[in-house]
């Protein structure tokens, strides 16, 4: 962090003292490197585009220029027609499934951190035989577990259909991912400050809590956001589980684009009323990921 | 620390291990105790394990005993219920030894062996079988208690008309058939079977419509039976109850004609006609007086004399008068006879109440068999039919309670009518009308009945119900003798998907369950029967016992390897010292170690619990109609490399290859072209917009490419002039389609990013006075550097590429499958769990060796970097 403040800092005074432009510096390099770059931004807004703007549109309009923007005259009739239709077809899903996300993002992140501070910073003598326990799991495709999972939460546990059920193995199976992410900043972190709370008589709780996650925030919000939209976008799991009310929202907008229940202009509205609560998400990502520095972190 | 080794430390380590090693011989013997007491009851014989088909499993009288029809063999096992005891066989063979005897047997009898039912006649004073066949003929079977013996009484059905099912009322034998296109019910006299039938109603069901017995006659051109199978056919005094499939119950007045037409009830005789021929209409208008209509279509050729007959109408008799004159050819002559007649029976209106229409089907050799007809007059009050919205998913009858049950699939509830109610019954809805909902029945949220054939089936020695549930080894038992509260009194879990059982008086329970299997060798099905027991008492020790023997084995296990280790390491000090530090270590960090208990549960419940299980289940036969573990020779591999496993392995390799490409190239460069953007302002803005198109879910993005872009109104075809192109379902283009998703893949540059920034200025000043452009300065200094965040993603990207089934799922593209989409498929359409988990074990092993693989040549690459 301190070498990028420093850039920042004296990037302008050093550079235009010292040294010339590199050949990249150059504006005409520059203005090709730019061009580039907004051209991949401009085809990353696609879908987001495509959906922005057919929300509002009449059927028709979507199926013979899905580019045109909304005409005025047909907005406010489009809008009120796309969004009823969207919403008939998952409004009974939609706050439940937010629910579910964040229940299952805060529990698999609060679940992750604690094991990852035990493994960081306990010492004891199977230590490295627990670690590789947990880590054995990586290698193991989270996909093949299913046919065996799915008569353990259904039949053994009774957890037919219910939420509960569902977030169980996301919880307890996703701790390990959060768990390795979280030892490698853990372990980044400057021993100093432990050494000194434990001199002051913290305890492992009030350690966790004021030193330890607050150094880690970003990377905690990192798989927060991440665990979030995961189970947000679940579709294999929750359709072997979930029925009826309790489905969440992936499985009720591929059911409802399958069935043809909703086309064209409310299929768009429903990506749109579907994209909500990731925009708190993406708020955060912009907050603490723009600068990228978190990544540094991310290596095998 | 220190080596510091008492004497008294040895000791006590001696004592330790010492105490570990009773704990593990007692834990032994308890093992093995709970082995030698483990119930094993449940297989009670071996007769189906060569395949041998086992067709039904019948009650006997008084719930002593019970049959086992083998429709292999053709034998009736009779067995004990109390202990399960063979106690004889009687083989069908002897039913063609009576007809020899009697001088009643034709040619071809004992090619029907294979198709006989069994069926226990029971309040009559004598006990008697009756044994029938597909083809409509009806043995009575004496029972003296242990042996059945053919008796003289039996009927021979003169045209085939396979029976359904069977009850009696005392003497009275009621038959649902079903010949020429037609549902009849039918009646015998169990005491006299060689006196024929007494009469039969119709049932004329036509194209799954209900049309009444006996409307006007010109509209049955053709009548369609409706091809239902019974739930349960039952007998009353007044009514004949006859649940079918599908939820509708017919109801038939028992009133048949009590008198027997020329002691065999059937008009039969062969009428010489080609095809083309029919019989259109058969009118009844008196008694043994019935009347052709209209007979058209050309004569035998042979004869041109015959080769046009239009017959408008005649009798029965007139029609057999012609054929015993004629030598079985109908002459044109005779229309002019036919014509006089129905002249004659012109001023009598044809009264719809009587009537009765019958459509036959003819042999190629144009002979028309049956003229069937009923007697009755068939008003509303004797015959009847109630169909109900609810799917019903089981229905029986307690003639003892009086009261019939239904499982509703619509609910998961099990509903009681009363006879009284079942009578006054029309075209009604039962379920939302008189039936009484059973509350205590109700099969839990998400749980059905089985669809299995009947979903529950009554023991009428317990007055119980047995429920069978879908996809689930479960039985419950529902008690039915209190009748204000009705409770599930058991529960058997391990039952198997029975598709015939019996119950005995204490509710425990003979099933035949199958088994189909797949041979290892040519990836073909056989399927094997069992003949399995479940007894109350039984069946709960047994649960114990294994639970008790389990818990056992592992205290045994543990403790044994505790005091292996201990025994060792008491005789060596560096053992002692490993010691001392392990039981420090547990003094000290007892805390963590429960906290880890938490931890390590979870994992083992949630991670090691399914791969362990999916990689066993892999070998074994296990859908989620037969969930049983059982061993098939690697059945289920042979099954994946006979199908076009190989053909998606390539799908599979290549999307793993541009998945790798595409998500490394397109953001490394991505990157490095922010990271030279000289404008700090624009850098950030671009940086936090590219975030946005991340508001996207992940589904919706999906079916955006999918029905937005590459669909038949996406923009594509939008753009492309001419008949809209579908890239999904057109092999040439759905691959290259699911590459192109995406575009221009650039979503993943931030970490990369990251890294790039870590990178120190001085490096790529260096760089440049040294003379390198920027290409190369990308190429020598950047990606080098960056190299532990390409490691990072090329795993995880080969991970989820690997694993990735809903892009090709979900796109529904057309010649894509890879390994993964046959998985999720072989789990979600077939349900065969077995197949999947073997698909699952190859995914695993692949990637497990690519990552170990990668590991190691990381490994490598860092220990050559330290050098």
């Amino acid at each position: 962090m301190d070498m990028i403040q420093e850039n920042v800092q004296t990037k302008p005074v050093n550079l235009k003292k010292h040294k010339l432009r590199m050949p990249y510096e150059r504006n005409f390099a520059q203005a090709c490197i730019l061009t580039v770059v907004i051209f991949c931004l401009l085809f990353s807004f696609l879908p987001l585009f495509l959906t922005l703007v057919n929300a509002f549109k009449p059927d028709i309009d979507v199926q013979t220029n899905a580019f045109s923007l909304p005409k005025l005259a047909s907005f406010a009739q489009a809008a009120k027609n796309n969004f009823t239709v969207a919403w008939a077809a998952i409004g009974d899903h939609y706050f439940s499934t937010i629910l579910v996300s964040l229940l299952g993002a805060i529990g698999q992140t609060v679940i992750s951190a604690v094991l990852a501070y035990i493994l960081t910073f306990k010492n004891f003598y199977f230590k490295d035989a627990v670690f590789m326990l947990f880590i054995a799991v990586l290698l193991v495709p989270s996909i093949i577990g299913y046919p065996i999972l799915l008569p353990l939460i259904r039949d053994k546990f009774g957890l037919d259909n219910s939420h509960f059920g569902y977030l169980l193995p996301i919880i307890g199976g996703g701790q390990v991912t959060g768990m390795f992410l979280f030892k490698t900043f853990f372990g980044q972190q400057p021993k100093s400050l432990y050494e000194s709370a434990k001199l002051d008589g913290a305890n492992d709780a009030i350690i966790l809590i004021k030193i330890t996650v607050p150094l880690a925030l970003p990377i905690i919000l990192y798989h927060f956001v991440g665990c979030f939209s995961g189970i947000y976008n679940e579709y294999l799991w929750a359709s072997l589980l979930l029925s009826g009310d309790k489905q969440t929202l992936a499985n009720t907008m591929e059911s409802a684009v399958s069935n043809m229940d909703v086309k064209y202009g409310s299929m768009y509205a429903m990506y749109l009323i579907s994209s909500f609560p990731l925009i708190i998400t993406v708020i955060i990502s912009m907050k603490y990921f723009k600068s990228g520095e978190f990544a540094a972190g991310l290596k095998l | 620390m220190s080596l510091n080794v008492t004497n008294q430390d040895r000791k006590n380590a001696k004592i330790t291990y010492i105490v570990f090693g009773i704990l593990f011989f007692i834990f032994t013997c308890l093992t093995i105790l709970f082995g030698v007491l483990l119930p094993n009851t449940e297989e009670i014989t071996a007769l189906g394990e060569n395949g041998e088909q086992l067709q039904s499993l019948i009650e006997g009288k008084d719930g002593d005993d019970y049959f086992l029809l083998s429709k292999e063999t053709s034998t009736l096992y009779r067995f004990e219920t109390d202990g399960n005891r063979q106690i004889s066989t009687f083989s069908m063979s002897k039913i063609a030894d009576k007809l020899k005897e009697k001088g009643d047997y034709k040619e071809g009898f004992d090619a029907r062996l294979t198709q006989w039912s069994v069926s226990c006649i029971g309040d009559l004073e004598e006990t008697y079988f009756l044994a029938y066949d597909g083809y409509g003929d009806i043995f009575k079977l004496k029972d003296d208690g242990e042996n059945l013996t053919v008796t003289d009484d039996y009927y021979l059905a003169p045209e085939k008309t396979p029976f359904k099912a069977i009850d009696n009322v005392k003497d009275d034998l009621y038959v649902w058939a079903q010949a020429n296109g037609a549902n009849y019910v039918r009646k015998y006299s169990v005491g006299n079977l060689q006196g024929g039938y007494l009469g039969q109603k119709m049932l004329c069901l036509i194209s799954n419509e209900v049309e009444g017995v006996g409307a006007t006659a010109v509209t049955y051109k053709k009548l369609e039976p409706l091809q239902k199978n019974p739930l349960s056919f039952n007998a009353t005094e007044e009514y004949i109850y006859i649940f079918v499939d599908g939820g509708m119950m017919i109801k038939v007045g028992t009133a048949l004609r009590d008198a027997v037409m020329d002691g065999k009830a059937v008009d039969y005789f062969p009428l010489a006609q080609e095809e083309g021929h029919q019989w259109q209409v058969l009118k009844q208008q008196a008694e043994k007086d019935f009347f052709v209509q209209k007979l058209q279509g050309k004569m035998n050729a042979e004869n041109p004399e015959y080769t046009e007959a239009e017959i408008e109408s005649a009798s029965v008799d007139t029609i057999k008068d012609w054929y015993k004159t004629l030598g079985g050819k109908v002459n044109a002559q005779l229309n002019k006879n036919a014509q006089d007649y129905a002249k004659k029976q012109a001023d009598k209106a044809f009264n719809e109440d009587m009537a009765w229409c019958h459509y036959c089907d003819m042999d190629t050799v144009g002979n028309v068999s049956s003229l069937l007809l009923a007697e009755e007059t068939l008003d509303e009050t004797q015959y009847s039919i109630a169909k109900w919205d609810a799917t019903i998913n089981g229905a029986v009858y307690s003639k003892k309670n009086q009261t019939a049950y239904f499982a509703n699939a619509t609910d998961g509830y099990i509903y009681a009518v009363e006879k009284a109610d079942l009578d006054g019954l029309k075209n009604a809805s039962l379920i939302n009308g008189v039936a009484k909902r059973i509350d205590s029945s109700y099969c839990g949220e998400g749980r059905h009945f089985s669809s299995f054939g009947n979903g529950i089936s009554y023991n009428k020695f317990a007055n119980t119900i047995f429920i069978k549930y879908n996809n689930e080894r479960t039985l419950s038992i529902l008690d039915l003798n209190d009748k204000n509260d009705y409770e599930i009194m058991h529960t058997y879990t391990g039952a198997y998907n029975a598709y015939s059982l019996t119950g005995n008086r204490d509710n425990s329970v003979n099933l035949i369950w199958r088994q189909v299997e797949v041979t290892s060798t040519d990836a073909t099905t056989v399927t094997y029967y069992y003949l399995c027991s479940f007894e109350p008492a039984l069946h709960e020790n047994k649960t114990l016992t294994t639970w008790a023997l389990v818990i056992c084995l592992v205290l045994a296990v543990l403790c044994g390897g505790i005091a292996l280790w201990l025994l060792f390491a008491v005789k060596t000090d560096r053992g002692m010292y490993k010691l001392q530090c392990i039981q420090r270590d547990f003094k000290k960090n007892k805390y963590v170690y429960l906290a880890l208990v938490f931890f390590v549960v979870l994992l083992i419940m949630f991670c090691y619990y399914e791969a362990v299980g999916a990689i066993s289940m892999s070998f074994f036969n296990y859908t989620r109609e037969e969930p049983t573990w059982i061993w098939n020779n690697f059945g289920n591999y042979f099954k994946v490399f006979h199908s076009d496993f190989w053909l998606s392995v390539g799908n599979m390799l290549f999307f793993l290859v541009f998945d790798l490409i595409l998500g490394i190239v397109p953001p490394v460069i991505f990157a490095f072209l922010l990271i030279l953007i000289r404008n700090q302002v624009a850098s950030n803005w671009i940086r936090s917009l590219m975030f946005i198109p991340g508001i996207i879910p992940g589904m919706a993005s999906m079916l955006i490419w999918r029905e937005g872009i590459y669909g038949a109104y996406g923009i594509f075809n939008q753009l492309i002039p001419g008949d809209p192109i579908y890239f999904m379902s057109n092999i040439d283009y759905s691959r290259w389609a699911l590459i192109l998703m995406g575009f221009p893949f650039v979503g993943g540059y931030l970490i990369f990013y990251g890294g790039m920034i870590n990178i120190p200025h001085e490096y790529h000043e260096a760089g440049w006075l040294e003379g390198l452009g920027v290409i190369k300065r990308f190429i020598l200094i950047d990606v080098p550097l960056i190299m532990p965040q390409i490691k990072y993603i090329f795993i995880m990207t080969f991970i989820g590429s690997v694993q990735n089934y809903a892009r090709t799922y979900i796109l529904k593209s057309a010649g894509t499958t890879t390994v993964v989409e046959k998985m999720y498929r072989a789990m979600m359409e077939e349900a065969n769990y077995g197949l999947a988990s073997a698909y699952a074990t190859l995914i695993f092993v692949f990637l497990f060796f690519a990552v170990a693989m990668n590991f190691k040549m990381q490994k490598k690459d860092t220990m050559g970097e330290d050098l």
